[in-house]
């Protein structure tokens, strides 16, 4: 009886111990992945900065992008070369959006009556997020098939 | 033009503050979500006091007896269990099928409140039933609710620590596949619960008592003098009530618990208009004691001021779009420009039960959802509903304080009792 005691504590104590270290690579991974997200979202987002070619509206959105995205996608588990791609992505198709948001802005709305103009003007940020808002949750996906998993009711 | 800017530039200091502090909850959930994984063992826990499980019940016939028929089953001592259904003047036959548990269960017991006694509503139910309760720790779970067979061992856990006043467990949406209501109110509750509560319990700030799938210390719930029959938002009241005290609220992600959502719009509106009321009632009623009170920390003081204002939050942000419009005529200048983008992102941030869309997204993902994502792009219409639910709320409450009220309505929530399709006894169902 006693043996099998010893034998049960080491066990117990080397799972705990295999857990931990498992746990601080976990973390030491996280980090990582997020200091190499931040310094890409920080590039991204001065470029959008300090060009002359983007509004304030295109920088304040693209930037709420990268810093959304790199805070809450790097953390999770998965590939870094996936994410880094996700946000290369996600920041041309924020640039696509914001030019194509212009544009329609200088040849349909400005030249309509002040009033369409003045509504437009204040749903256009909104407007905006939603491309920000529906490519972060669909890239959620991309990383969360490795945690699906079942609920079993009735336990 | 100046007093504008100025209401401006506090109405955006104020929504960002929510927006930042929904996402450090975020980033926190995130960062602890190893840590929380398969924390929890049944087998470990030994504390079993007796308790008392409330049941208030009105018009319920369609799922009292799916939670009576549960409530046979947990796996608490039934030596240590006291069961009370309190038929709140039912019309149907929530009554006979409760009695008919009571007969043959010596746990349960059936209580009737006729309409003429005393005020309506849940807290005057509850109330109404202190008298008959024999356990240390009462439970509450409302008649739509199904709960995990060893939910009281997992809550009742969190008692051991003699600064826990009362404790909340977890709400997952039983209906979800049924409508596209009940897959944005699962989505709202994934992020309230797995990323908003439990950030919360983990920085050790104030959680929330939900008033259902939680419990209180009798002796706390005594010397608050039970319920308090006017506030309709009588959970978070008593959370309150319990921090005032000196006690704290624990929340408990593992002890999950299943409810039916509304099903419809309209059946929305009432739940949320009462909520928001109800809350913004808790809000001139506690602000300033909560404030004052030297009984909290400073962290949980500032979180507690911010949990009190919430459902102001819809009612700000349609104020500054409107305070926008003149600015916008009057002076664009580049640093309202930048503040007024900024702000899109309080448009999903408000939602239902508040919980942003990258709490929502972060909860699905913690709970391994794959295709539930998929739906966040539309809790824009359950935000947009909202503005009007708590503009509305705030409107009449003002109404009522300066020209006095009827009274407050208790506006009660059908349920049809269409989840059980959902619930084939011992059988996986996938979620995804």
């Amino acid at each position: 009886m006693c043996s099998n005691k010893k034998e049960e504590t080491v066990v117990v104590d080397a799972s705990a111990a295999s857990m931990v270290t498992a746990d601080d690579r976990g973390s030491k991974h996280r980090v990582r992945h997020l200091a190499f997200g931040f310094v890409a979202g920080t590039i991204a987002s001065g470029i959008y900065f300090f060009n002359s070619r983007f509004d304030e509206e295109s920088v304040v959105m693209l930037s709420t992008f990268n810093f959304l995205f790199v805070f809450l996608i790097f953390p999770l588990d998965g590939k870094l070369y996936i994410k880094m791609l996700m946000l290369l992505v996600g920041n041309f198709l924020g640039y696509v959006w914001n030019r194509l948001f212009s544009l329609f802005a200088s040849v349909v709305v400005l030249p309509l009556s002040p009033v369409f103009s003045t509504v437009y003007l204040i749903l256009s940020p909104f407007l905006n997020l939603i491309w920000i808002v529906t490519y972060w949750s669909l890239s959620l996906t991309v990383f969360s098939g490795h945690k699906k998993q079942e609920m079993v009711i009735g336990t | 033009m100046e007093v504008l800017e100025a209401v401006f530039l506090v109405l955006a200091v104020l929504i960002m503050a929510y927006v930042v502090r929904h996402f450090v909850f975020a980033f926190v959930a995130l960062k602890n979500a190893k840590k929380q994984d398969g924390a929890f063992e049944v087998e470990k826990l030994h504390y079993r006091p007796s308790v008392s499980v409330l049941i208030p019940a009105c018009d319920e016939e369609r799922v009292i007896g799916r939670l009576l028929q549960r409530m046979t089953e947990l796996t608490y001592p039934k030596d240590k269990l006291q069961i009370i259904v309190i038929d709140d003047a039912s019309k149907d036959r929530t009554r006979e099928i409760a009695e008919e548990f009571a007969k043959t269960y010596a746990y349960i017991e059936v209580m009737h409140r006729n309409g003429t006694e005393g005020r309506r509503g849940k807290a005057a139910a509850l109330n109404a039933a202190i008298q008959r309760i024999r356990g240390e720790v009462i439970f509450f779970f409302d008649a739509d609710y199904y709960p995990q067979k060893d939910i009281l061992e997992k809550l009742v856990q969190e008692f051991v620590d003699p600064e826990v006043g009362a404790v909340q467990g977890r709400v997952t949406v039983l209906n979800e596949p049924k409508n596209l209501v009940t897959r944005l109110v699962s989505l709202e509750r994934i992020g309230g619960y797995r990323v908003d509560q439990q950030a919360r319990n983990s920085l050790g700030l104030i959680p929330q008592f939900g008033g259902t799938v939680g419990g209180v210390r009798r002796s706390l719930l005594e010397r608050l003098g039970g319920w308090d029959e006017s506030i309709l938002a009588e959970d978070t009241d008593l959370t309150f009530r319990v921090y005032l005290e000196g006690f704290k609220v624990r929340y408990n992600n593992d002890a999950e618990c299943y409810e039916e959502a509304v099903e419809n719009w309209r059946a929305y509106w009432k739940q949320r208009y009462r909520w928001s009321k109800g809350h913004m009632q808790c809000a001139f009623k506690h602000m300033l004691r909560f404030m004052t009170s030297r009984k909290l920390k400073l962290r949980e003081k500032i979180d507690g001021l911010l949990l009190l204002n919430i459902y102001f939050m819809p009612v700000l942000v349609l104020l500054s779009w409107i305070v926008c419009v003149p600015l916008f005529f009057l002076a664009s200048s580049r640093w309202f420009a930048v503040l007024w983008a900024s702000l899109s992102i309080s448009l999903y941030s408000f939602v239902g039960n508040f919980a942003p869309f990258f709490e929502v997204g972060v909860g699905a993902y913690l709970d391994g959802r794959t295709r539930a994502h998929w739906l966040v792009s539309l809790l824009i219409f359950t935000f947009l509903y909202n503005i009007p639910i708590c503009t509305k709320a705030f409107v009449d409450l003002l109404f009522s304080k300066f020209f006095g009220g009827k009274g407050e309505f208790w506006h009660k929530t059908v349920h049809s009792g269409s989840g059980d399709s959902y619930v084939p006894k011992g059988k996986v169902v996938n979620r995804n």
